[in-house]
């Protein structure tokens, strides 16, 4: 029986917050961009500074003041935030460790460890509630001047004049714009969020992916020297045709044929090879950006349904996103690290 | 028809048909390193870890779509 009433007001209680999300905190869907947009009236040099850019800087000031609070009276017993911080540090350490091996680990470290607390204070400050709501009021056609034309624009006008269908606004691709007022705002004026996380802008994105995959090649010239480079272009297997074979023997017509053939598949998997390696940058940058872009705009579509009682469970599962999203991050380039140390010819022999 | 409509239509195509064959092939990648801790429970970081290595690797493709998607609504 108090079974089912606990049931019963717990659908009261949920009905409740529906009517009272619904009646006090419906708004409108705000235009959702896929390029971060610049604040106005910030500049530096010749660059506007954007609002992802803001945002990527307070999150390196949050990372420092935690490490700096952590470490500030160390103790040989650690309690409080340094406990914390250290259990952090050292679980990672240990994953790192188990597979990078103890010659490659402390120089890895610093770099994928960066990595991964960078990305998932980025993913976790855009789920802050309420940090679409604080920015500036910005006209529509305001914003699309503010707008630098990019590699993006360039692509669109060239489609445009291709298709001849006009863009309903160039730059800023608002698809609802409406004449919906934003709440303190004049009419036709949409705000432009002071903050955006940085995983949601995909130059900040491609940007941690340059970094990973040049410390990779990084990491592949320092263990492997030269010989790292013929893991794209590998031309020995077509050379070995003109050499001798094992036992001394000059090849015959067709052991050379054979051996060339052979040599050229291997030739052509190195080339795969090389753009796998441009694929990465890709790869990398679209997967942090799709996920958690994809997750802010999914929040903000639900909450426009259904305020307060759809985004709670969600906003839930998006951290968890963001927890992932950073570990593949961090694993990603930890395992291609790895991979870049190991030295090809002394596989293909172990096998 | 506009070619709005068509947008819209390929946006939607690209990302539903590009998400099917990711979708079979995490589910079969989670299932191979469930099993896998399933008979070897102390492997299970070790499982793990790989899991996620092979999981990013086929999403990758769904990315992939996702920006043919982007690109089309956004963009083009």
């Amino acid at each position: 029986m108090s079974r089912k009433l606990k049931f019963l007001l717990a659908a009261i209680g949920a009905l409740a917050l529906m009517m009272l999300g619904n009646m006090f905190l419906r708004f409108h869907l705000p235009p959702v961009t896929v390029r971060a947009e610049p604040l106005p009236g910030l500049t530096i040099g010749n660059v506007r500074v954007t609002n992802s850019l803001v945002t990527a800087l307070l999150v390196d000031v949050i990372l420092v003041v935690l490490a700096i609070a952590a470490t500030r009276r160390m103790q040989l017993v650690p309690s409080g935030l340094q406990n914390f911080m250290e259990f952090l540090v050292e679980t990672l350490y240990n994953l790192t460790h188990s597979i990078a091996g103890s010659r490659w680990t402390p120089r890895f470290f610093a770099i994928v460890a960066t990595i991964f607390f960078y990305v998932l204070v980025s993913n976790w400050f855009g789920l802050l509630p309420g940090l679409a709501a604080v920015g500036f009021c910005e006209s529509h056609a305001e914003l699309a001047t503010l707008h630098q034309p990019t590699i993006w624009d360039r692509i669109s006008e060239h489609a445009t004049a291709r298709l001849a269908a006009p863009l309903p606004a160039k730059g800023g691709k608002e698809s609802t714009s409406g004449t919906h007022t934003y709440w303190g705002c004049q009419p036709g004026e949409i705000i432009v969020p002071l903050f955006r996380s940085p995983s949601t802008d995909l130059s900040s994105n491609l940007a941690l992916a340059l970094v990973s995959v040049g410390m990779t090649q990084v990491f592949g010239v320092t263990a492997l020297g030269a010989r790292y480079f013929t893991k794209f272009f590998n031309i020995a297997g077509m050379l070995r045709a003109f050499r001798p074979d094992e036992g001394g023997q000059r090849r015959g017509c067709a052991g050379m044929l054979g051996t060339f053939m052979f040599g050229g598949i291997e030739f052509f998997v190195s080339i795969l090879e090389a753009v796998t390696e441009v694929a990465k940058l890709l790869s990398f940058s679209f997967r942090l950006f799709g996920n958690i872009f994809a997750g802010e705009v999914m929040l903000l579509v639900l909450a426009s349904l259904m305020p307060l009682v759809l985004t709670l469970p969600f906003i839930g599962l998006e951290l968890f996103v963001g927890l992932i999203q950073a570990f593949i991050f961090y694993v990603l380039t930890l395992a291609f690290f790895t991979i870049a140390t190991v030295s090809h010819e002394n596989q293909s022999s172990h096998s | 028809m506009e070619p709005t409509t068509f947008k819209l239509l390929a946006a939607g195509l690209a990302i539903g048909l590009g998400a099917l064959g990711p979708g079979i092939g995490i589910g079969i990648v989670a299932l191979g390193a469930l099993s896998a801790i399933g008979r070897n429970p102390e492997a299970a970081s070790q499982v793990q870890t790989n899991m996620f290595i092979g999981i990013a690797f086929a999403e990758a493709v769904a990315i992939y779509a996702l920006v043919v998607a982007l690109i089309l609504l956004f963009v083009v």
